[in-house]
């Protein structure tokens, strides 16, 4: 089911008051009711991926108790935890996990590859690709349930003692399929709790929502149109369209991806739960590092936990912290799909962040742009568009189809005919007016959580033309069901 | 939580009866509009039209059959019922809500291509053209089943028609408050108005530099092979026929000939007159297009008058 679809405008209302009328009394039924919604939500999709959802809860939920069982009393040294009984029930539930992961999205990519590395050395093997259909979320929520094994064996948390709040906690329908990736140490304990509707809560998850709303439907479906016509038709491109092209892919995975996340934050709000953040205004970056402070933040700092951390960190010799940070970045490249050019794109920003690392400035930016200013400074503006360009170069290689045509794209983008005004310009700029209006507002709101915090508008007729025009805005332009990018990974 | 859903509800109410009063304002703007789609579609609902010749097909006819032309040349009623983008299930479409006010004609001229006519893969071309006329039946009919189709509810509300249509409600919104429309005024369907050459031909080249095989459906064949047992069977006369389109554009499109052949042998089946243009001298002047498909005012004028003397050539029936 999609968060902009007819079924979940009709989906959303009667889960909700079943939620807070029928189920509120006792907080086991509320719970499973939200593992059924949850599985509806999903299996609209797909049923009989169900099965899958449910056996890897049903794997971490057993690795967490038996994590626990053959656990010493004793609190255990790094070393004795490695080959301990409980070390080994982790390693196998991540194994499963992985195994299944890449089964089911990455096993024809590694045979394709197989087989073309030992052609280039003159063996033929006849090896057959599956067509295997990709189960949507399954990056999501399988990392979700490895967060959780792992957390309990490293006594981060106590395993869970019940099975429904843990299938609840992995198939929580609002960000079951698209994130935000949630740890078990924030979501889990509030599925123990009783939730209680708190009216402020649900009105600002509302407008999450809408925004969300707003940012998928019109801003990146809108782009999606013109960043497909230029993607698809390289050839006969000027390099400045090719440079408008990239561009609006840009914008239209940050509507997309973040747009889905307000969405689903927004809608976990009206249940009485907290999702992580997963977007901090990621094009006001003023360099790499802060970019990947603020973009899929639930992924990166997941790397930064459970990979980078455990490989050693800063904490070691320099070159051990280069190899564990390009490591993050071509894994974490690799996780968005079975392509070399999600590597390439994983890679490409590696490098861009290696110089900061080397020059220890990666955490220069930790705070707001212009934090005591409406206008940015010039520097800063100069700061924010190169890092923005380079993050737009990136996202050629993560949109095209291969690394040839991210290549073919680059060499006929930087040729003498970026410097024309292309035809694209004059058609798009409805699409450009969307793009400046959100970028507007959300330089506006730059401190909050999300672009449509409106604690300070006292006016409720203020308040409600703005969600009127908002409202309007999706209407008339967007509504056409554009599936999410996200949903593929 | 009451409260909460107490702002639900009446924000709600509020957000449905704004959507039917602009709704219904759009409504009465879109059916009082004389120009663009919108336009043909209120004259022919409006301007009492008893033309006896009609020109149908897609805006190639639109744009090369002048209905001055035709009517000064031989001396008939001509009217132009050419649509943007229309494959033949819309041209019929057109035809149907024509006819519902207008007499029967006596000659209708089929203007045919390679391009649109024979296929639905684009769905409905420029679906909000049929929002103010969306509560007729035979217009419900028409739309049926296409991927980019309306749903059933919004044939029976004036707001969720205009989902995705900002244009149709801008439209509607400013001829209701009197802001004068844009765009050209046909006369009698045909767009008098000059274009230079628009480059699209150089887009298509380059995106297809091997050359594009263009989608036939068996079933818009069907539709085509009844419509003519329809009006023979009404005593209408009709003629197909391919006005010219560019040489190089002609090249190509790969089943050209293949599709040209189709025409031809409905035609034999038919025993319904078959003009082809495709290899006219006309074909070979760049200058007489705008693009690879599509005549300029000075090439359309041209044509229209050489059409008129092969169909004075071809008897009486074909002039008064």
């Amino acid at each position: 089911m999609l968060f902009n679809s007819l079924e979940f405008a009709v989906f959303l209302p009667i889960v909700f008051l079943l939620y807070w009328f029928v189920f509120n009394s006792n907080l086991k039924w509320q719970n499973l009711f939200i593992v059924c919604v949850s599985y509806i939500f999903y299996g609209w999709w797909n049923w009989r991926f169900l099965l899958l959802i449910g056996f890897t809860s049903v794997c971490s939920f057993v690795a967490g108790k038996l994590i626990v069982r053959f656990r010493t009393d004793n609190f255990e040294s790094r070393s004795t935890m490695r080959f301990s009984p409980s070390w080994y029930v982790s390693a196998i539930n991540i194994l499963i996990n992985v195994l299944l992961l890449a089964g089911f999205k990455y096993y024809n990519f590694f045979v394709d590859s197989f087989v073309e590395a030992f052609r280039l050395f003159g063996k033929e093997f006849d090896i057959h690709t599956m067509k295997v259909i990709l189960p949507v979320g399954i990056s999501f929520y399988t990392f979700q349930a490895l967060s959780y094994s792992i957390d309990v064996y490293r006594r981060k948390l106590q395993p869970a003692t019940n099975l429904i709040s843990f299938l609840a906690y992995v198939s929580f329908f609002p960000q079951l399929v698209a994130g935000p990736i949630e740890r078990a140490t924030n979501l889990l304990p509030q599925f123990y709790r009783k939730r209680t509707f708190d009216s402020d809560k649900a009105v600002d998850g509302m407008r999450q929502i809408l925004w969300g709303l707003f940012k998928k439907m019109v801003v990146a479906d809108t782009c999606a149109i013109y960043a497909n016509q230029v993607f698809d038709g390289v050839g006969y491109q000027s390099g400045s369209a090719l440079l408008l092209g990239a561009l609006f892919f840009a914008f239209q995975i940050y509507g997309d991806f973040s747009g889905y996340s307000d969405i689903a934050i927004g809608t976990a709000r009206l249940f009485g739960f907290s999702l992580m953040r997963n977007f901090n205004y990621p094009y006001f970056s003023r360099d790499i590092a802060e970019f990947w402070r603020r973009w899929h933040i639930s992924l990166s700092t997941w790397f930064r936990d459970y990979v980078y951390i455990p490989m050693g960190g800063s904490r070691s010799n320099l070159l051990f912290n280069i190899r564990n940070t390009l490591t993050v970045f071509v894994v974490s490249g690799f996780w968005h799909g079975a392509n070399w050019t999600f590597l390439a794109w994983g890679s490409y920003h590696g490098l861009l962040f290696l110089p900061l690392l080397l020059l220890k400035k990666n955490r220069r930016f930790t705070d707001v742009v212009a934090v005591d200013r409406f206008f940015p400074s010039g520097k800063e503006i100069f700061q924010m568009l190169s890092t923005f360009f380079l993050v737009l170069l990136g996202w050629i290689f993560f949109r095209s189809k291969n690394i040839n045509a991210a290549v073919h794209y680059l060499n006929a983008m930087f040729t003498g005919s970026l410097f024309e005004i292309p035809d694209l310009f004059y058609l798009s700029t409805k699409c450009m007016l969307f793009i400046l209006f959100m970028l507007t507002v959300e330089w506006v709101q730059r401190f909050e959580l999300h672009g449509l915090v409106l604690q300070k508008i006292k006016s409720r007729i203020w308040r409600w033309s703005i969600y009127l025009f908002l409202l309007m805005a999706i209407f008339l332009f967007g509504g056409g069901e554009e599936t999410f990018i996200y949903f593929q990974f | 939580m009451r409260n909460f859903l107490l702002k639900i509800g009446l924000f709600s109410a509020l957000l449905i009866v704004l959507g039917i009063i602009f709704g219904l304002l759009a409504d009465h703007g879109l059916r009082s509009l004389r120009k663009g789609e919108f336009g043909e579609w209120n004259r022919y609902r409006t301007d009492s039209i008893h033309s006896n010749w009609i020109i149908l097909g897609n805006s190639r006819a639109y744009r090369h059959f002048s209905t001055q032309i035709i009517d000064s040349i031989l001396r008939v009623d001509s009217y132009n019922l050419g649509a943007t983008n229309a494959t033949f299930p819309f041209q019929r479409l057109r035809y149907n809500y024509y006819r519902r006010f207008a007499d029967k004609p006596s000659v209708v001229i089929l203007s045919v291509d390679a391009g649109t006519t024979l296929h639905t893969e684009d769905g409905i071309p420029d679906r909000q053209q049929f929002i103010p006329i969306l509560n007729e039946p035979e217009i419900q009919k028409g739309l049926k089943g296409y991927k980019n189709g309306f749903q059933w509810f919004d044939y029976y509300n004036p707001v969720t028609k205009y989902n995705r249509c900002f244009e149709a409600m801008k439209q509607g919104l400013f001829s209701f408050i009197g802001i004068p429309e844009s765009g050209v005024e046909r006369y009698k369907g045909f767009i008098n108005e000059n274009y230079k050459w628009d480059g699209t031909f150089e887009q298509f080249k380059a995106q297809y530099p091997m050359g594009k095989k263009m989608p036939v459906d068996k079933n818009v064949i069907e539709d085509l092979t009844s419509f003519l047992r329809q009006t023979a069977g009404e005593g209408i006369r009709v003629v197909m026929v391919y006005s010219p389109e560019y040489i190089e554009g002609q090249q190509l499109i790969l089943n050209r000939d293949s599709i040209v052949k189709i025409y031809r042998d409905i035609s034999n089946k038919m025993s319904v007159p078959f003009l082809d243009y495709s290899s006219h001298p006309i074909c070979y002047d760049k200058s007489c297009f705008y693009n690879s498909t599509h005549l300029t005012l000075d090439g359309a004028e041209q044509f229209s008058k050489i059409v008129c003397s092969d169909l004075k050539l071809m008897g009486n029936e074909y002039s008064r």
